[in-house]
């Protein structure tokens, strides 16, 4: 037998698929050459170390499994109840409830969008008012055609978000001068909030869910509308509407249109499709009219949000993925500074990438700053920027140890990260943090004698090394620390913290010290 | 409890949505299921995640397990499906670009604390332990995958291939390449004969 060919057959033999003529030959041959017994040895050795790692060291308790099934249940529940019907409340009072829950900027407007949409639509048929035309009738499919009704059965979107319903229907004027300029209102008001209308369903998405027989029939009496018209006529109308752009966004409708008609092409009613262009283009003249720099944020809501949804799923390949599309598509807007802050968030916390985090935060600095104004948001960029900036030392070392110290769960596997830090990177902003979680890791596990005596060891090691460092008091005071709570020599502990009050000028540690101190003489 | 020793009765009345049923099933195979797990990617956290996602999708999707017969091997591969799936997500990018100096930084630390006249008795030592794990966690995720299932849970090639959905060469290889590995990092484990073995390596040595 060839050396290849015993090796070859190793798996064969665990496998126990080996016929008692080929054991033979395998073990004849492995009598005589010493480097296929070795390969084999190695296999087994292999073998036994990955069982008996394979073990976990502890298995959590029945409680914790009993939590973990209850989670699956309520998850698996909540999602069933979501997609099931939800209760219908009035279509004024779910969309005066819908705008009042106020969830994140991009989507407050993705709910704008819509109000507006039917706003405009309102307008644009009332104008035709002067010509004959009966504004309600007009009107009325495409309120509802546009208004987000339940999901039609088969098509369920994949995340829904309930919100309890309204306990009274406010009153629809408010709703309505809000969302409609100011001729249209009087008409629409007077119509009053019928009980048994379609009803929106409130959602997070800013893509809800259309009725697609209830659009089709609007688009269709929209067409009917349109094709009545002069060319002249049309021109004027547009100058109409227009002046009504002046406080509405063309673009949000047209984030709407798109929407319907990713609905018609789904439920296959291509027919439509000519008529909601036509549409469209009306309000693609408006929004180049009114030069609505918003129009490509509204176009890449829908991929923000779904990277926003990847995010809070923890799937971060695909969220960093989608806020790369919305940069490069959206560039300059809001979304675009959005995008490219929690793509740095996810490169800082998650995969500690800091050279991108750092050139994103910079980036949203420099180029976005108007759109971070909010003072925690920018206090936390500047934060990291400077904690990246001070910590790059090879290839931004301190950081990862920093964090990977920290991410790390048990503490025999963490102090000796930490312990790393203090002595390759002595220089490091984050040495006082490290010290600080070396303390608390310490009085954690007082009982563990060598994680305590590797913490003292670091201590001790880093001030040799580093005479005069900043952080030379806090550590000494570490120290005192850790014999006054973990080793509990009381003598020894005196001494320590009587050389933080000698030397230390930091008012803070002084205090601590004396504190201790005083503490430790009252005790017997 | 075995994943395959379920009583079909428990699965049929998880099926009809009995979520006492299910919250019973979950007791019995969810240390298993831990253990299992944890072999995969050797980190508690990681287990803790990988298997909520489990119990979740284990819930849902039960209803539409069409064999009951096959519960077993169904969780199994969902487990070792929803492992690989992970890994590969987080192996994309995440920490692989940390740099060899801390990792050295930390096998440091061990190394001096090794007793070099008996390295198998301290074998199951937090630390080397931890070493252990994490040559296993630095493995590509289809590489892991094989190697944890063909030599921890004993699984045939073919049945691997099956469960992976990837050709028999394609494990032979991957088994190949992992083995490798990690005889390279481990080498100084792996040399040392074992004292005392499970029968099923007692077994593949009394050729």
């Amino acid at each position: 037998m060839r050396c290849a060919k015993c090796q070859r057959m190793y798996d064969a033999a665990v496998e126990n698929r080996l016929s008692d003529r080929q054991r033979e030959k395998i073990r004849s041959h492995l009598s005589v050459c010493p480097s296929c017994a070795l390969v084999w040895q190695e296999n087994e050795g292999l073998r036994a170390v990955l069982c008996e790692s394979a073990k976990p060291e502890h298995i959590p308790s029945p409680g914790y499994f009993a939590r973990l099934a209850r989670n699956a249940i309520e998850a698996v529940e909540a999602e069933k109840s979501v997609e099931a019907a939800a209760p219908r409340p009035t279509f004024w009072a779910s969309l005066t409830a819908w705008v009042g829950s106020v969830p994140r900027g991009a989507f407050r407007l993705a709910q704008a969008a819509i109000l507006l949409a039917v706003g405009v639509t309102a307008g644009y048929f009332l104008s035709n008012e002067l010509r004959g035309t009966s504004p309600t009738e007009a009107f009325q499919p495409l309120r509802i055609a546009l208004s987000p009704t339940p999901t039609p059965a088969g098509d369920v979107p994949d995340r829904l978000q309930t919100s309890p319903p309204p306990t009274a229907a406010p009153a629809p004027e408010t709703v309505i001068a809000y969302a409609v300029p100011v001729p249209a209102a009087p008409a629409v008001a007077a119509e009053p909030p019928a009980e048994s209308h379609p009803i929106m369903k409130v959602e997070s998405a800013p893509t809800p869910v259309v009725d697609i027989a209830a659009v089709t029939a609007a688009l269709q009496k929209f067409g009917e509308v349109l094709d009545k018209m002069k060319p002249s006529e049309e021109v004027e109308r547009l100058r109409q509407i227009q002046r009504v752009s002046q406080q509405i966004q063309a673009s949000a409708v047209l984030a709407r249109l798109q929407d319907l008609k990713l609905q018609l092409v789904r439920s296959g009613q291509t027919d439509y499709i000519p008529d909601v262009h036509r549409i469209e283009e009306v309000f693609h003249q408006l929004a180049s009219a009114s030069r609505d720099r918003q129009a490509s944020e509204f176009l890449h809501l829908e991929t923000y949000q779904k990277a926003e949804d990847a995010l809070i799923k923890k799937r971060y390949d695909d969220a960093m993925r989608l806020f790369k599309v919305v940069i490069i598509q959206a560039p300059g807007s809001y979304l675009a500074a959005r995008a490219m802050y929690q793509r740095a968030n996810i490169n800082f916390e998650y995969y500690r990438d800091f050279k991108n985090a750092i050139m994103d935060y910079n980036q949203c600095l420099t180029e976005f700053p108007r759109h971070f104004v909010a003072e925690p948001i920018q206090k936390l960029i500047h934060e990291r920027v400077e904690l990246i900036a001070q910590n790059s030392t090879n290839d931004y070392a301190p950081l990862k140890l920093y964090y990977k110290a920290e991410a790390t769960t048990r503490p025999a596997a963490a102090v000796p990260l930490y312990a790393a830090l203090l002595k390759q990177y002595p220089q490091s902003t984050l040495i006082k943090p490290a010290i600080d979680a070396l303390v608390r890791l310490a009085r954690q596990n007082a009982d563990d004698s060598a994680l305590v005596g590797q913490v003292l060891d670091a201590f001790d090691q880093f001030q040799d090394q580093n005479p005069a460092h900043p952080a030379e008091m806090h550590a000494q005071l570490a120290i005192a620390d850790v014999t006054h709570f973990c080793v509990r020599n009381r003598q020894q502990a005196i001494l320590e913290y009587t050389k933080v009050l000698d030397k230390s000028r930091d008012p803070e540690l002084v205090r601590i010290a004396q504190e201790r101190l005083h503490s430790l003489e009252k005790a017997p | 409890m075995a994943l395959s020793d379920v009583p079909i009765e428990l699965v049929t009345r998880c099926q009809r949505g009995d979520q006492t049923a299910f919250e019973e099933l979950v007791a019995r195979i969810g240390p298993e299921l831990y253990a299992m797990i944890y072999a995969h990617v050797r980190d508690h956290d990681d287990t803790d995640e990988i298997l909520q996602e489990c119990l979740f999708r284990l819930y849902k999707h039960l209803p539409s397990l069409r064999d009951v017969m096959k519960f077993g091997s169904w969780v199994s591969r969902m487990a070792v499906n929803q492992c690989y799936s992970q890994r590969l997500r987080r192996s994309r990018k995440a920490m692989e670009s940390t740099d060899d100096q801390i990792e050295w930084a930390e096998r440091d630390v061990m190394w001096q604390k090794r007793d070099p006249d008996n390295p198998r008795k301290e074998l199951m030592r937090r630390e080397v332990r931890e070493e252990i794990n994490q040559a296993i966690r630095e493995l590509p995720p289809r590489q892991r995958s094989v190697v944890v299932l063909f030599e921890v849970e004993g699984r045939s090639i073919r049945e691997i291939a099956e469960m992976l959905n990837c050709s028999v060469g394609a494990v032979k290889f991957n088994l190949h390449q992992a083995r490798k590995k990690l005889k390279l990092a481990l080498r100084e484990y792996v040399r040392q004969r074992p004292s005392e073995r499970p029968a099923a390596e007692a077994e593949a040595e009394a050729l």
